[in-house]
């Protein structure tokens, strides 16, 4: 026990913070990219023109059937050779891999709850002459979002979770630099430790747009 | 020439065939209650008057607009999305579950159409609410939310928003069945003024007290066929047909429901009193 060394943390804190501005990055940039890949991916799922419903169908299965390393792998090895995208930087790969793989999940989530809206909303949308476009923006996707955002918040724990294997691919974000100060002071429990603690504040706090969001959006009784 | 001209009505759903073939026409101003019993194809009728149903035959014909024509060699053509919108603009629809948007208030649920449909400007639109919202007797109702409505209030609601955008027909299907029995006559009360203003009313209800005093035409159907039509006191009264007797006899063995609108006559008649002349945008309220 007394050979702990706890203030081995406060001395690797700066570090430690610089690892979780890049996990926070990646985060949010391939949740952005998730969203809204994956909400043009459910709309496509949805729409009346049969190649696009095949287009998507295909992403989704594929990118679930992948594990997000091997995504991650191909973003990083083989986009990067791709002739329009030789700019990405390895950061800029990590948070393509991560959106690309995140963007399968998104899309089903956001389908499952566009298709939980009754569809007696869309007659009367459509009975009123209104336009697909205008009564999907008005109607359809605002009492869809009360049905996606408890699934879409712990798919995004997850997310947030998954950028620890950006490590693979050389990003020293929070578990990153984690893993190299415990090589170079040999405390990996107590730099582990702190990490965990770390990922479990991050986590904790997407609670609080969840609240907020389900606020937002409850039926008014 | 008749607002609406249906002819050959044909659908069917896979190999089920529903409507078999239905002819009927509906004068400006007339009020017709499509009577029969349940899965004879009622609500599939009513649906393909504004396209909500695709038909498999035949031709439908509203305010001089072809939606559908089935073509010689039985292919059928449709109006083209545009063209839909547009014919829809005017014919306003009342569904058996409301439909009403849950996520806005009642004035919202009135306006959003106009503005979107119609361009019309939010000021206007929303006073425009606030009149019908008044005239179906829920003036003080504008900023409710749906679920905070009764029944019979949200129905209500569903009537003036299909109003609101000024249609030349109203497609009402068993507007009254999801709704707790004493409060169908508010619902009904309503209907009744906007039959009287001229609205012209395509009715599929179970309510024969409402065909027997507000309709002009019965319109009998069974089997997706229309087994008797005329005037309402003829086919209510006298039906020529064993079926349609079987039918009335069938139904009027449940309570009449004069009795229940007059009751709600009494609480309501003041609220729609106050803008009587604004039901369907028509100026002659006499
Ligand atoms: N979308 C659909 N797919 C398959 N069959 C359908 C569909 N809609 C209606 N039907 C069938 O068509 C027939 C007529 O239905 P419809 O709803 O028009 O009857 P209805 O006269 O309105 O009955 P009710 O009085 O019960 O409302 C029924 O047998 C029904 O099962
Ligand atoms: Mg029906």
């Amino acid at each position: 026990m007394s050979d702990w060394d706890w203030p081995v943390v406060g001395r690797s804190w700066d570090l430690l913070m610089e690892g979780t501005k890049l996990t926070l990055q990646l985060f949010a940039v391939s949740l952005i990219l998730a969203t809204l890949l994956g909400l043009i991916l459910a709309l496509m799922r949805m729409s009346s023109i049969s190649p696009l419903r095949f287009i998507s169908a295909g992403y989704v299965w594929v990118f679930r059937g992948i594990p997000v390393f091997v995504t991650l792998l191909f973003a990083f090895f083989v986009a990067r050779d791709l002739p329009g995208l030789s700019w990405l930087t390895p950061i800029q790969a990590g948070m393509l891999g991560l959106g690309v793989d995140a963007a399968a999940y998104k899309a089903e989530i956001i389908r499952a709850g566009l298709l939980s809206v009754d569809p007696g909303q869309h007659e009367a949308s459509e009975a009123l002459g209104m336009t697909k476009r205008h009564y999907m923006r008005r109607i359809i996707v605002p009492q869809s979002i009360r049905v996606i955002v408890p699934t879409y918040m712990s798919n995004s724990i997850l997310l947030l979770k998954a950028t620890s294997v950006a490590v693979g691919i050389g990003l020293v974000e929070l578990t990153g630099i984690t893993r190299q100060l415990s090589n170079s002071t040999f405390r990996p429990v107590e730099l582990f430790t702190a990490a965990a603690v770390i990922y479990l504040v991050l986590t904790t706090l997407l609670v609080v747009p969840q609240e907020y969001l389900e606020r937002r959006f409850a039926l008014k009784t | 020439m008749a607002l609406v001209n249906v002819s050959g009505l044909r659908k069917s759903f896979g190999k089920t065939d529903v409507l078999k073939g239905v002819d009927f026409q509906v004068e400006r101003g007339e009020v017709i209650s499509i009577i029969g019993p349940s899965g004879s194809g009622k609500t599939t009728m009513l649906r393909c008057v504004n396209l909500l149903e695709r038909p498999t035959g035949g031709r439908i014909e509203v305010d001089s607009r072809v939606l559908c024509e089935e073509q010689a060699n039985g292919s059928m053509t449709f109006a083209d999305k545009a063209a839909i919108r547009e014919a829809r603009e005017h014919i306003g629809m009342v569904f058996q579950r409301f439909n009403l948007f849950p996520h806005m208030t009642a004035v919202e649920n009135v306006i959003e159409a106009p503005i979107a449909v119609k361009n019309v400007p939010k000021p206007e639109a929303t006073a425009r609410a606030h009149e019908l919202l008044e005239a179906v007797g829920l003036g003080h109702k504008g900023d409710s939310y749906p679920m905070q409505l009764s029944g019979g209030q949200q129905q209500r609601v569903a009537i003036a928003r299909a109003l609101a955008m000024d249609p030349t027909l109203m497609l009402f299907d068993e507007v009254t069945s999801a709704v707790d029995p004493e409060l169908a006559g508010e619902i009904l009360l309503v209907m009744k003024r906007l039959a009287e203003q001229g609205m012209t009313m395509l009715v599929v209800t179970h309510e024969m007290g409402f065909a027997a005093e507000v309709a002009d035409r019965v319109l009998f159907i069974d089997h997706g066929r229309i087994v008797e039509q005329g005037p309402a006191a003829d086919v209510l009264q006298n039906p020529s047909h064993e079926r349609t007797k079987a039918f009335l006899h069938a139904v009027l063995d449940r309570a009449p429901m004069e009795a229940e609108v007059e009751e709600a006559a009494e609480g309501l008649v003041d609220d729609l009193l106050v803008r009587p002349e604004r039901i369907g945008g028509d100026d002659d309220g006499s």
